[in-house]
């Protein structure tokens, strides 16, 4: 479980007492939002929060604490070790790994290349904590269905923002990687594009993938799934939000080459799942055995449903 | 006889006090030398490896395998380890223990002290001609000692063996 140092160390040592009673939630707290001259907002299991002056969190503010552009700017030269020039390539992506696994999302005023891309962010005036929470046996109940005779089956996990499907897809990958009561352990190969799924920090996995697994961090999906079979020849593939049609024809080759694959979707509803997935051109091409459906009920994450390559329900609610 | 063996040892003192002044001078401009190695490596570190500050120390330092060497593996990995401490509290603190052992002057201990300074660029180009000056005025500070080494060596030599010798005709 996290511990209110591994919050703490998000912070340089001047704003560390400030954020003692804060990182006292440390197990709940989901994000943290500062915004120069405005209330600092913490998320605590579900529900916002704003952090009083004294660090403590309370729903009715009498005191709030206000952020100023110089913590700001101190805490992102913190985060990135004093060397903000080695990441400018995440700033210009908008966000930065933190140790822990942890993301630091910024937003400021973007400065454009000649061909309007993003460079950077100057002027960074908002930031948004994400707390990441690695749930070991979050895949303990989902895990029977995934297996068949031994084999992984390839899976999609569909799930609207913050019902952790990324916390879902990271304990998969830990099981199938060590080997678990269905099947043995086998090579597993992550394209962790936004470096959520093992949270790497400087090369190193901040989160447990597994020991069988190899991370291919910062690299966009497609491209990364092909590099990670030439090189790592892996059994199992795992990739977070699959977005366009070159994902998908990249996970069809990975399949082709006798992987199976692991993936998540962003769906709010069953019906945007069905859409999304119909706009995907999955249906024709069956790529996927599993389908996960995750939600959020009553504060907690829920698998909704369990169903197979046909859409024949495997099994309703599953509290994960 | 007594007083010739004085005299031998008196020139020889004197000989000896010039000798050492020479080995502080060469000391001090090897010590020089070895922070300009040191900082063109961190260049390189930053310029081609993007390593972030205590990541590229903790190289340089391995490479380096000195005393120098070791402080900026110890520097390196205290800004690492997330403590919380600033870069600049970090360098501060470290950095005048490993100043007390060298021969540098007051202007040199000042430029290296002044090193944070020159860090923080959010811009990789810049952060590397930040660095590539820093490094400029140490080897800049490097071939002016060397220059006056050079120069001073013989006077010192000279001197002092004069001054030994006259001292000795004058107690004989």
């Amino acid at each position: 479980m996290l511990q209110s140092e591994d919050i703490l160390r998000i912070f340089p040592e001047e704003m560390r007492p400030k954020w003692q009673k804060t990182a006292g939630f440390a197990h709940k707290l989901q994000e943290i939002r500062l915004r120069a001259g405005k209330p600092v907002l913490l998320y605590i299991d579900g529900k916002e929060y704003f952090q009083e002056e004294t660090g403590e969190a309370v729903s009715r503010a009498v005191r709030p604490a206000v952020t100023v552009q110089e913590d700001l700017d101190q805490l992102i030269a913190y985060a990135c070790s004093y060397s903000m020039y080695a990441f400018e390539e995440e700033i210009s992506r908008g966000y930065l790994t933190l140790p822990g696994g942890h993301r630091m999302g910024l937003a400021g005023e973007a400065v454009l290349t000649d061909a309007d891309r993003v460079r950077n962010i100057k002027h960074i005036s908002c930031v948004n904590i994400r707390i990441s929470h690695e749930i070991r046996g979050a895949a303990d109940a989902v895990l029977p269905f995934l297996y068949k005779e031994g084999r992984f089956l390839n899976t999609l996990i569909l799930s609207p923002p913050g019902c952790g499907k990324t916390t879902l897809l990271r304990d998969i990958v830990r099981q199938v990687s060590d080997g678990n009561a269905y099947g043995p352990g086998v090579t597993v190969g992550i394209v962790d594009e936004r470096s959520e799924i093992a949270g790497s920090f400087q090369g190193r996995t901040q989160n447990d993938v597994g020991m069988r697994t190899d991370v291919l961090d910062s690299c966009p999906k497609a491209e990364g799934m092909m590099l990670l079979i030439r090189s790592m020849s892996p059994k199992v593939i795992g990739v977070d939000e699959l977005g366009s049609e070159e994902d998908i024809r990249a996970l069809k080759k990975a399949v082709c080459c006798g992987c199976a694959v692991l993936a998540t979707i962003h769906a709010g509803s069953p019906e945007e799942a069905e859409r999304r997935l119909s706009l995907m051109k999955l249906e024709e091409s069956r790529i996927f055995d599993r389908y996960v459906i995750l939600a959020r009920r009553e504060g907690k994450c829920t698998v909704e449903a369990i169903l197979d390559g046909t859409r024949m329900l495997l099994a309703g609610r599953v509290p994960c | 006889m007594l007083k010739l063996a004085g005299a031998l040892l008196l020139v020889m003192g004197c000989a000896g006090f010039g000798l050492c002044m020479c080995r502080e001078m060469e000391t001090h401009t090897a010590q020089l030398r070895q922070l300009v190695r040191a900082f063109t490596m961190l260049e390189s570190e930053v310029g081609y490896s993007r390593a972030t500050l205590p990541e590229g120390m903790v190289r340089v330092g391995r490479r380096l395998g000195t005393e120098l060497g070791e402080y900026f593996i110890r520097m390196g990995k205290r800004a690492q380890e997330q403590s919380g401490s600033s870069f600049q509290t970090v360098w501060q603190e470290e950095m005048p223990s490993w100043l007390k052992t060298t021969c540098l002057d007051a202007r040199e201990k000042e430029l290296l002290l002044s090193f944070p300074g020159f860090t923080g660029f959010v811009d990789g180009q810049m952060q590397l001609i930040s660095l590539e000056q820093f490094a400029k005025e140490l080897s800049d500070a490097q071939r002016k000692a060397e220059k006056e080494a050079e120069s001073r060596k013989k006077a010192v030599l000279s001197v002092s063996m004069a001054g030994g010798l006259l001292t000795a005709i004058l107690l004989i």
